[in-house]
């Protein structure tokens, strides 16, 4: 995927969740922010990993692999990337945070409401830091 | 003498399409001085806000910010003044540290890092009486987020003024002196507000007032439409 679609993708994550925090009720935006953010750690990820110049061309990451645990989700990458996942500089805390962001996305997404938005806080700190990490469009 | 800090940020953001600032890779405060001046009384609201956390007499921005010098990336300094003893003076900290991690991803905290606001709260916890390190610190530049007005915060031995410097005659000149500087009656002298409040006369259109004093002061000056100018003293 070129950079630009990528930079669409975020731009239209990002104003999900100001917009989700500017609503001062998270709870309203739970499905809306599960999806999201799940979309948007797989996004910058992607963007990241092409911006080192380290990834294959025509592959994709997975957001199911972030949920995969500790050590899984370095394996799936190791078979898309052009060095191992141990010598790209600061992969191992975008996976760190990408997890947080990931952990019991369908139950967010497909179960029942929260009755308290820390969880969902989290996982928008989650991504904060790893858009803080990725850098600017 | 110190002259008021003026001194503002003139960083921009980078925006998306949609208006909204951007999220740079660096802790940026989008507005400059003003968003890390706001991000600080945000936190000290949040502070406010837990009927749990008790012994707070003032908190006070200080440091880079409040002197107008701030980088990207500088520390947001947040003196927390308690009048507690030491020991539970720590206790206070402890709570103040975890109180700030859970600002940290509060919605209020989240909606400053959307704005790129990521710089470091430092917290100093500590008695400001007897303290001469710290208020003389505070004397380069400091902004009260809560707590009252006071001279407390100058340094130790010194009180706080103002020296306001006035020109113009104003709508009526006479009343405006006799107002100021007294006058007598059948032999009665009647005081001015420069005596009244404690001030020193300085110079032709020049005088020094506690700062205690000082709105009262200008509120004349204003009344018979003079312009004015203050800079802070200590003394």
């Amino acid at each position: 995927m070129r950079e630009e679609k990528h930079r669409d993708i975020i731009a239209e994550v990002d104003s999900t969740i100001r917009e989700a925090l500017q609503s001062k009720n998270l709870l309203a935006h739970q499905r809306r922010l599960a999806a999201m953010l799940s979309l948007g750690a797989q996004q910058l990820l992607e963007v990241y990993l092409h911006r080192l110049h380290v990834i294959k061309p025509g592959t994709a990451v997975k957001h199911e692999w972030f949920g995969m645990g500790v050590e899984n989700p370095s394996r799936k990458l190791a078979a898309m990337l052009t060095r191992p996942p141990g010598e790209v500089p600061g992969l191992a805390e975008l996976l760190v945070l990408a997890r947080v962001v990931e952990e019991g996305r369908n139950d967010l997404l497909y179960g029942s409401p929260l009755s308290d938005d820390e969880a969902l806080r989290k996982k928008i700190d989650a991504y904060m830091h790893m858009r803080r990490q990725v850098g600017g469009p | 003498m110190t002259s008021t800090p003026r001194n503002r940020g003139r960083e921009q953001p980078s925006r998306f399409a949609d208006g909204a600032a951007s999220l740079p890779g660096q802790p940026v405060a989008p507005g400059g001085i003003g968003d890390l001046a706001r991000y600080a009384a945000a936190f000290a609201y949040f502070l406010l806000a837990c009927p749990e956390i008790r012994g707070i007499r003032s908190i006070i921005l200080f440091g880079s910010v409040a002197q107008g010098r701030a980088g990207p990336s500088s520390d947001v300094d947040v003196l927390i003044d308690t009048p507690l003893p030491p020991s539970r003076a720590r206790a206070l900290r402890s709570s103040l540290e975890r109180r700030k991690e859970a600002f940290l991803i509060s919605q209020e905290g989240l909606a400053y890092k959307a704005q790129g606001v990521f710089n470091d709260l430092e917290l100093t916890v500590g008695n400001l009486d007897g303290w001469e390190e710290m208020r003389s610190s505070l004397s380069a530049g400091a902004v009260v987020l809560f707590g009252p007005f006071t001279t407390r915060f100058a340094p130790e031995g010194l009180r706080h003024h103002l020296l306001i410097v006035w020109e113009g005659k104003g709508a009526n000149r006479g009343a405006l002196l006799n107002k100021l500087y007294g006058y007598g009656i059948q032999g009665k002298r009647y005081k001015g507000a420069i005596d009244r409040l404690s001030g020193e006369k300085i110079g032709k259109a020049a005088a020094l007032i506690p700062m205690e004093h000082a709105r009262a002061f200008m509120g004349i000056l204003e009344h018979y439409g003079i312009s004015y100018k203050v800079i802070e003293v200590f003394r």
